[in-house]
């Protein structure tokens, strides 16, 4: 009786990942939660979908640690070697492995959440609990917490009209009374009290009073709900919230990182031509260009 | 647990493990193993009803190639180590 090793679907391969990182961040101190995908289901928070990637929240002082940690341990940069994600402001950086079928995003912060990162994680992690995946334990946020966080997840690709999935408005609607006290508490903490107050609003949830913390915060979270899918907007906001030291290369990066322009995969623009590449950096800029002229419109309109 | 097939990996240093698909006795003895039973509960419960004298000789081999790969470990009462995950 033998058991052979083999390629294996992306449902299984989801889940193998979840202990497999888990294990591989613990052993080296680092710490993590486990977002959204089969650890939400776990909670009851969305139903039992198959997912693409695993979602790993980690501590913002490891997240370098982390990176180079997976990069030692096999696992790639999904848009390729040169790019840099968080360099240009994203929130994660993917990973994937050869012959395993999902990818990885490991997140140095989550959209939504407008207190400043470590302390959005230090809150999370002190009320962290435990689901079971694949017969290991999987670090995962408290319930209400996961919850917020899904809310925003769903917020963030909604237009500002559109309803909850749901699977949310359902969990946030089945909350106790003392429970809905706990997940607004925690949200407050981690300043998603705002980006969430019109949602729960619609759903007849009373948020309390007003929080004026993390102003500049909600001003970017507001001009990117209000222009889902604006790359220009995007551009805008990684702008203001740069360093001035750091703004060139944020420039450069935008439209010479032809990886990570979405029109092609980056296995297809690593084997572009040279002069594919060089036609996707001038229609990348120009599209930058126009974006950023209509950006300056709207900030003098207002 | 689906018992059509089970996929068991490695999750040690140097975390590069790729997973095993087991079906058939060897998922049914990897079940009897996470429930906690030795080699001759496998044999003489989980296989009962299998008349085949070449049987006990399967799961040896079985258990042998677990062991090898230490992903049990010979103690007392046979259990998996706590560096597998199984889906």
């Amino acid at each position: 009786m033998s058991a052979p090793r083999v390629a294996f679907p992306l449902r299984e391969s989801v889940h193998l990942t979840y202990p497999l990182t888990q294990r591989m961040l613990a052993d080296h101190g680092i710490r993590a939660l486990f977002v959204k995908g089969p650890v939400a289901a776990a909670q009851g928070l969305r139903a039992d979908r198959t997912s693409s990637d695993v979602d790993i929240l980690v501590a913002p002082d490891q997240v370098a640690q982390a990176l180079r940690m997976f990069e030692r341990h096999g696992w790639a940069r999904y848009h390729g070697e040169e790019t840099d994600a968080l360099a240009i402001g994203t929130h994660a950086q993917t990973y994937q492995r050869e012959g395993w079928p999902c990818t990885v995003d490991l997140h140095a912060h989550f959209p939504g959440f407008l207190a400043p990162a470590a302390t959005v994680f230090d809150h999370l992690w002190a009320r962290h609990t435990e689901v079971a995946l694949a017969h290991q334990p999987i670090a995962a946020p408290h319930r209400h917490d996961h919850l917020a966080l899904l809310t925003l997840h769903a917020l963030r690709g909604l237009a500002l009209d559109a309803g909850l999935p749901l699977d949310v408005r359902a969990a946030w609607q089945a909350l106790p009374d003392k429970d809905l006290h706990d997940a607004l508490d925690s949200a407050r903490a981690t300043g998603a009290l705002e980006p969430l107050r019109a949602t729960l609003s619609e759903l007849g949830i009373d948020a309390g009073p007003p929080q004026h913390e993390h102003a500049r915060a909600l001003r970017h979270w507001q001009a990117l709900r209000e222009n889902p899918g604006d790359s220009g907007a995007l551009w805008a906001v990684r702008w203001d919230q740069a360093p001035w030291s750091q703004r060139p290369a944020l420039v450069w990066r935008a439209f010479w990182d032809i990886s990570m322009d979405n029109t092609r995969t980056p296995q297809e623009w690593a084997q572009a031509s040279p002069r594919e590449r060089a036609r996707g950096r001038a229609i990348r800029a120009g599209k930058g260009l126009s974006a950023a002229a209509r950006q300056a419109r709207r900030r003098v309109t207002r | 647990m689906d018992l059509d097939h089970l996929l068991i990996l490695d999750l040690r240093a140097p975390y590069d493990s790729t997973p095993w698909i087991i079906d058939g006795m060897a998922a049914v003895i990897w079940e009897a193993i996470v429930l906690g039973r030795d080699r001759d509960q496998i044999v003489r419960e989980d296989f009962a009803e299998i008349l085949d004298p070449r049987m006990p000789a399967e799961v040896d081999a079985f258990l042998e190639e677990l062991t090898r790969t230490s992903l049990i470990v010979p103690v007392a009462t046979t259990r998996p180590v706590a560096s597998a995950a199984t889906s």
